[in-house]
């Protein structure tokens, strides 16, 4: 019995022993499939969009865009309206050529004196 | 049984999971749209000068007009927009995509007109401003030159804006890029007939801020990357 004791904390001993390299190091020293890069991530449109207003009122119901480059088209694009106070947003896919897009939010947004219009467009 | 475990686990915690990176092209754009329909603004200063009344101030006019004539009977529109107002603010460093002017054109010419866009490099204000106010180089017909123009858009039947409303805007991305990054002082824009003093009576009238019908406000839209 006391051998055998014995022999228990001696296995448990070497399992500890064993376990806690494999825990000391999330990736074997060996390992050379790791890498770390910055990348320059590119444009799809380099000259600028066009942005009008289209209005009812005194509210911005819908955006148009364009002069999208074809490079961005199929592309996801995001806007969000602000006008000093508040902003909506919204959403819309670019027609796979480029050209121009109409953005219509859920809620219209007051025109003001000046007002920011922010846009991303994620390529395809 | 716990040392066969141990040993199981050790080639799983080795293993690396591939990582795939797929890249995506990016735009990014901010657009700034300054507006006014209110005359107490200070967002959007406009007015227009007589050549053919040397001293009235056109400030809190409904209109803008630019008009060809006779020798003395030329009409100009000026326009300043404060880009302070946009916010967030336009950083000195942005790189501009694009600067529009946009006036809407209550009246047309019965004959396609081009309608030039000067960058004015004198301060004025909308109470003050005449046409003999406007300095040498600038209070003669056809000064300043149209080859320093910074662009133009034509107005009439048979060219670029036929009827009423919005025009094509104006392009002033190299203005705007200026008053941005601080190499030149925004004192606005002149606008006026490529031809002055043409003989016959052209005119393109302009809403201004002071009708104060947003639909039909003066717009200045300027887009950049930050």
């Amino acid at each position: 019995m006391r051998r055998w004791l014995i022999g228990m904390v001696a296995a448990f001993v070497t399992i500890v022993a064993t376990i806690a390299p494999g825990l000391a190091a999330n990736l074997p020293s060996s390992s050379q499939s790791l890498a770390g890069a910055n990348v320059a991530v590119a444009s799809c449109d380099t000259d600028g969009v066009t942005v009008v207003r289209t209005l009812s009122g005194a509210n911005v119901v819908s955006v148009t865009i364009s002069n999208i480059a074809s490079a961005c088209g199929n592309g996801a694009l995001s806007m969000t309206l602000s006008n000093g106070s508040t902003s909506v947003s919204a959403t819309a896919v670019v027609p796979a050529g480029g050209g121009s897009v109409v953005v219509t939010p859920a809620t219209p947004i007051a025109a003001t004196n000046a007002m920011t219009t922010h846009l991303t467009i994620v390529g395809a | 049984m716990i040392g066969v475990l141990v040993l199981a686990l050790l080639p799983t915690a080795a293993a690396a999971a591939p990582i795939t990176l797929t890249a995506k092209t990016l735009a990014v754009y901010r657009t700034c749209t300054l507006t006014a329909w209110a005359a107490g603004s200070t967002t959007v200063a406009d007015s227009w000068v007589n050549h053919n009344n040397l001293t009235q101030n056109n400030g809190t006019a409904t209109f803008m007009d630019v008009q060809t004539a006779g020798a003395t009977t030329n009409r100009r529109a000026y326009i300043r927009f404060d880009l302070t107002q946009c916010s967030p603010a336009i950083p000195s460093s942005a790189t501009i995509s694009s600067g529009t002017l946009r006036l809407y054109a209550s009246a047309i010419p019965g004959v396609c007109r081009t309608q030039d866009i000067f960058r004015v490099t004198f301060a004025w204000t909308e109470a003050g401003l005449t046409w003999n106010t406007q300095p040498a180089g600038w209070n003669a017909a056809n000064q300043p030159a149209s080859g320093s123009r910074t662009s133009f858009i034509t107005v009439g039947p048979g060219c670029q804006n036929t009827a009423v409303g919005y025009v094509n805007g104006w392009d002033v991305t190299a203005d705007v890029s200026a008053f941005v990054a601080g190499t030149a002082t925004n004192h606005g824009w002149m606008i006026r007939d490529d031809i002055e003093a043409s003989g016959t009576a052209r005119n393109v009238r302009y809403s201004s801020k002071d009708l104060a019908n947003l639909a039909q406000a003066p717009q200045l839209t300027v887009t950049y990357r930050p």
